[in-house]
């Protein structure tokens, strides 16, 4: 009888011990994912940022350089593209690079004319976008650190157990073609 | 990151601690002094001491107590505001400055912020910056207008790198508790240590019962301990507290950045301003990014006034504490951060750990093992155009771009001249301290006379004009 009851007690306090734990690395798998989310929300957030500054920026340039349409149309193209790829982080990645090449060389463009870059609102759209550029380099970098973290959990022994029996699929990192460590600072 | 900001929430329930047993104690000692002076005073006989001395405790601990409870609820629903209202600070207005906006959200998406901080000014020419907020959401950032109009665009986000990285370590919250709590236990070990001095001219002429005699004594000298030590106590235990995370909040800043020589050159700005802050004490120093005393040395040095030393000491009453502070700052000294940032080879923590202990030649490490386990390599960029022309300090992280190199030559060539010029000033303070006549020439040469050509003519050494040595 008591020992029937010591074994009772000692299976109910290990299994509690087993919950508690269960529960607590399946809390901490989700927290991490939740990170990675919120940081790929805000990579969001600052694209669509640029995309809504991008036809401003050209409409300003086009004024004063009227005979560089070949550049304008890569722009504009290269800001389509990036639009219409929506889920694949990898493809966007890639999208997104290519815009990223074609502002600069609007940016150069634009250095070939004194009167544009006098004018006060050229001179706010370059800076609004040169620091949605920065965001955009800093909210990557803060993704791909917290997919580090996520990833790195999810794969440890013993929490990969629990990751695979809860369906916690691999996050992807938002990579670029470029060193990958460069800081993200744009200078046009 | 994870492993610091749990060590800080354990430190500000110690802090929360030791503030509580301070008080208590200070508050039984007050109660006690209280209650058997101005009993015994009036009394023949000291039989009743003992019980008067529980009677104290128990007022004492329990006026403590509450006031304990005011100073927590204080913090907690005011912190920010009494600190901001200390400096006159003011929010910025929406659309203006956009560049700090824009470096404040840059660097808060950088740290991982749910939101970026609130962007508080504080008119005051001297540069200096400076985070508080009891959690990262509810967090302010204050910088001086002069810290706008000194700085270019990298040094302003390597500043605010650093203050936002308080923010994520939950720095500036353990800051403010500190702040509030010992704030208020000074204050009240200030005012009880003038009390007990009033009273003890009038306590000689009674002194009746021997045993109430020991009981006075041995309460006289514990009151003197707790008055007098409970202040160098929390100074010691305060600079502890703020030293460190100084180191860790730069490194967090080169990390963030990826430039460590834009919060150097920052520095270097800060800390050789003119300017001065209005309004700052022993106790919110230690939440500038460069201690404003600090600043204020170097003024103090150039001018030779000593309206800083009068401040402190008004504000800590006994002169011991004041003389202490100077012992334990909050902040390390700036030079030695300059030097760290600008040895650093790279933008991670690990090498931010190898320039700490290369320039300060310390062996135990300021960081946390486990967070300079999981720093990555990470590579210094390149700085802006805006930081190339208008940097305090050489640069660092430059390509093989031809005129960025010559702006780097120049840019070395006119710290050159500037450290000249700083030392020549210097020199002619020592030459008038000693007596010498200034003199210029017509052709524009500076001449130096010692006291005793005093009256004399003397020919200039360049272009032969006779110059006369007034009286």
């Amino acid at each position: 009888m008591t020992q029937n009851a010591m074994v009772i007690i000692a299976c109910t306090v290990l299994g509690l011990i087993l919950l508690f734990w269960l529960a607590g690395t399946y809390n901490m798998l989700v927290k991490l994912r939740n990170i990675v989310k919120n940081a790929w929300a805000q990579i969001d957030v600052q694209l669509k940022r640029r995309y809504d500054l991008i036809p401003n920026l050209v409409e300003a340039v086009k004024g004063y350089a009227a005979h560089e349409a070949q550049t304008f149309e890569a722009v504009i193209k290269a800001r389509q593209m990036a639009i219409n790829v929506s889920d694949n982080v990898k493809k966007k990645a890639e999208m997104e690079n290519i815009l990223s090449g074609t502002l600069k060389s609007l940016f150069a463009v634009a250095e070939n004319y004194p009167d544009l870059k006098a004018n006060q609102n050229f001179l706010q759209l370059q800076e609004e976008l040169a620091s949605t550029e920065n965001k955009i380099g800093f909210a990557r970098q803060f993704y791909n650190d917290s997919v580090m973290n996520y990833n790195t959990a999810k794969e440890t022994f013993p929490t990969n157990m629990i990751a695979a029996a809860f369906g916690f699929s691999n996050s992807e990192f938002f990579e670029i073609n470029e060193l990958e460590k460069q800081a993200p600072q744009v200078k046009f | 990151m994870w492993q610091q900001i749990a060590a800080n929430k354990r430190k500000t329930t110690i802090v929360l601690i030791i503030s509580f047993i301070l008080m208590l104690l200070a508050g039984s000692i007050f109660g006690v002094l209280f209650c058997v002076y101005n009993v015994s005073y009036n009394r023949a006989d000291g039989n009743g001491d003992l019980f008067l001395m529980l009677y104290g405790i128990a007022a004492g601990s329990g006026i403590a107590i509450v006031l304990w409870l005011i100073q927590l609820a204080t913090a907690f629903v005011n912190g920010n505001n009494t600190v901001l209202k200390i400096f006159n600070a003011y929010e910025l207005p929406p659309y203006s400055h956009k560049i700090l906006q824009n470096v404040v959200e840059e660097m808060s998406i950088a740290a991982g912020l749910p939101k970026p901080p609130r962007i508080y000014v504080i008119d005051s020419n001297m540069p200096n910056a400076f985070a508080c907020g009891l959690s990262p959401d509810k967090s302010v950032v204050a910088v001086t207008t002069g810290l706008l109009t000194t700085l270019n665009r990298d040094e302003l986000q390597g500043v605010i790198a650093h203050e936002i990285s308080h923010i994520v370590n939950r720095d500036s919250s353990l800051l403010l508790y500190a702040c509030v709590m010992f704030g208020t236990i000074l204050l009240v070990s200030d005012i009880g240590f003038r009390v007990f001095i009033r009273s003890s001219g009038r306590r000689s002429s009674s002194s009746k019962g021997s045993a109430g005699a020991i009981i006075l004594i041995v309460v006289l000298v514990l009151a003197i301990l707790s008055f007098v030590i409970t202040p160098i106590l929390i100074r010691i235990l305060y600079s502890m507290l703020s030293q460190k995370r100084e180191y860790l909040a730069d490194a967090c800043a080169a990390q963030l950045t990826r430039y460590p020589a834009g919060l150097a050159s920052a520095l270097y700005k800060i800390s050789h301003s003119d300017a001065t802050v209005e309004n700052s004490n022993g106790y919110t120093n230690a939440m500038f990014i460069v201690n404003p005393k600090e600043t204020e040395k170097n003024v103090k040095k150039k001018k030779r006034t000593n309206y800083f030393t009068e401040e402190i000491s008004d504000f800590s009453a006994n002169g011991i504490s004041s003389a202490l502070s100077s012992g334990c700052e909050t902040h390390p000294p700036t030079e030695e951060r300059i030097k760290i940032l600008m040895n650093m080879t790279g933008a991670g923590l690990k090498d931010y750990d190898e320039a700490l202990k290369a320039v300060s030649k310390r062996k135990t490490s300021v960081l946390s093992r486990e967070s300079l386990k999981s720093s990555k390599e990470l590579s210094i960029r390149e700085p802006l155009e805006d930081f190339v022309r208008t940097s305090a300090l050489p640069l660092m992280g430059i390509t093989s771009d031809q005129t960025v190199k010559e702006t780097k030559a120049e840019n070395i060539s006119k710290n050159k001249s500037f450290y000249r010029k700083q030392k020549r000033e210097a020199e002619d303070i020592v030459w008038r301290a000693n007596g010498y006549i200034f003199k210029q020439c017509e052709c524009g040469t500076k001449m130096k006379f010692p006291v005793s050509y005093k009256g004399q003519d003397i020919s200039c050494p360049h272009c032969g004009n006779v110059i006369r040595v007034e009286e």
